[in-house]
């Protein structure tokens, strides 16, 4: 017998790629999850018998259920104490009918997660959670008309209650442009830091490896290490703050240029001034799966200026190979760049 | 053979599935050598699974890039059609097999954001079960217990959720079709999203 799946509570595989196999390996991972029947262990020898196409299907879903595994380590919050009352507001008849990229990313961003989720920053209703694939950029209006723009690869939590206007950067790099409500504070957590603002643009970056990062393009934050009071930094416009070990934040100027140039990437282009290729290598890495490849540290080493599709990492190393005078080799998800 | 230990499961999604995109994105652009990527992703997770001992592989995403590069060979000796293009194709094996990339250090650190991401996409019954049993850690009785619902319930929606983070790990994170919802509308289908009117 060959179970069905449960057609009322999820939509059945709509893309024609998924394969049969995998089908069927998923369900008997799930199975093995519980225990064998011996009936079925004879079923399952048999299939896998059969084929070492199976084998394999089903080694690898078995490695996605252990997978599963890291979602722990979202914290003892993350798993709510009851089941999950929120329906998805995205329903894929839905999504065909929005058009625009800008009132579809709106509309159709928004991914409700279970109550008590996130709540480490937040409390109450479960918060909305928006997230931007490699090479996106997305734009969310919030309801105060606030504007988030979500850089490549980020995930954000939004919460907003009648006090305060709440967002948590999980991942990545977001410019808030915050819509002025006085009753209404409006904070952003990213990692240990928070940043509060009443009405005023800025960017936040929280990326693992790197120190969170708030950079004040117009108005005035507050930025606060939340397990340190004191470590308070007020920013105004053109101000860059970051966060240090030991719950300490550096303010530094920065030039209106420079605000221009790191918020480049809303209208999909990535400046550089003055940085290493092996920098700007790493950057184009954010936007797209073509790796830009320097074996030669010399070249790895240069400096170069210049404003780019941050899309086109092809394009990029042309244009630098025509002003450095190197060569360009181009592969299967890989573009080098040498000297002969 | 029912299945490979707990072991060899979580050695897998710790050093295979994340490289999972990359090795099907080479192997995409091997279609003139008529390979079938499932076929040979698929074969390639069986040998994994198959080997007595992981213990020694230093690098399993060269290994298995290696893997199925020596299942393509395997593959082309038996259709015994080798073109000059073919031979030429495979040359770039090794090179792919070998770079350790800024994605990948990428991919490491972003990991909880993907598992984040996969679990808010699944569908919300999907999730609450796989939340229930995987992260709480009750098992398929007591999950079908405490949400009222049948065993085989919970058996099948964790079939779905396995099946959506299949997906999940084939497509690397970039657009494609998610079995359990298909999320792309004509809109997604363009890498950027252009937010300036002015530049369009």
């Amino acid at each position: 017998m060959t179970p069905e799946f449960e057609t009322d509570d999820a939509p059945g595989p709509q893309g024609a790629t998924e394969n049969a196999i995998d089908v069927k390996s998923a369900l008997w991972a799930a199975r093995l999850d519980r225990g064998l029947s011996a009936a079925e262990t004879a079923e399952l020898g048999a299939w896998t018998a059969a084929d070492v196409r199976h084998r394999g299907a089903l080694a690898r879903a078995q490695a996605a259920f252990a997978y599963l595994d890291r979602a722990k380590a979202l914290g003892p919050n993350f798993a709510p104490g009851a089941a999950p009352q929120v329906e998805n507001p995205v329903r894929p008849s839905r999504r065909r009918l929005l058009t625009g990229g800008m009132a579809a990313a709106a509309a159709v961003g928004g991914v409700a997660f279970g109550p008590r989720l996130y709540t480490r920053f937040f409390s109450g209703e479960p918060p909305q959670l928006y997230t931007s694939k490699k090479g996106e950029i997305k734009l969310v209006s919030l309801t105060d008309e606030s504007v988030l723009t979500l850089n490549t690869h980020s995930l954000v939590a939004v919460n907003y209650t009648g006090e305060r206007r709440g967002v948590e950067l999980m991942d990545g790099e977001v410019m808030f442009a915050v819509a002025k409500d006085q009753a209404r504070p409006f904070s952003v957590l990213a990692g240990e830091l928070e940043v509060r603002a009443v009405g005023t643009s800025f960017v936040v970056r929280n990326m693992a490896g790197l120190p969170p990062e708030v950079l004040v393009q117009e108005g005035m934050v507050d930025v606060v290490y939340r397990a340190q009071p004191t470590s308070l930094v007020r920013a105004g416009a053109n101000t860059r703050v970051t966060g240090e070990s030991g719950a300490r934040l550096i303010k530094a100027s920065v030039s209106p240029d420079t605000v221009a140039r790191e918020t480049a990437w809303r209208q999909g282009m990535i400046a550089f001034e003055g940085v290493s290729l092996r920098t700007a290598a790493a950057e184009f890495s954010r936007y797209s799966d073509t790796r830009i490849v320097i074996d030669d540290a010399a070249i790895a080493n240069t400096t170069i200026t210049g404003l780019f599709q941050a899309n086109n990492p092809a394009g990029f190393s042309q244009a630098v190979a025509g002003s450095l005078g190197l060569k360009v080799e181009r592969g299967a998800g890989f573009v080098r760049l040498y000297s002969e | 053979m029912t299945g490979v230990s707990q072991d060899r499961a979580a050695w897998l999604a710790r050093h295979v599935l994340p490289h999972e995109a990359a090795l099907r994105a080479w192997l995409r652009q091997k279609y003139t050598l008529g390979v079938e990527v499932d076929d040979i992703v698929q074969e390639t997770y069986a040998i994994l699974a198959g080997l007595e001992s992981v213990e020694a592989i230093r690098n399993p995403r060269s290994y298995a890039f290696q893997t199925a590069h020596s299942l393509i060979l395997a593959h082309l000796r038996r259709s015994k059609i080798v073109s000059i293009r073919s031979a030429s194709d495979l040359e770039l094996a090794g090179a792919m097999a070998d770079t350790p990339t800024p994605e990948q250090v990428a991919a490491d650190r972003d990991e909880l954001a993907n598992v984040a991401r996969v679990l808010s996409d699944l569908p919300p019954k999907v999730r609450e079960v796989i939340l229930l049993r995987r992260v709480q850690g009750l098992s398929q009785r007591e999950t079908a217990e405490r949400l009222g619902i049948t065993e085989n319930s919970v058996e099948k929606r964790i079939s779905q959720g396995i099946r959506a983070l299949l997906a999940a790990f084939g497509r690397g994170g970039k657009r494609a079709v998610n079995p359990l919802r298909s999320d792309e509308g004509p809109e997604n289908g363009e890498p950027w999203r252009r937010r300036d009117k002015d530049s369009e």
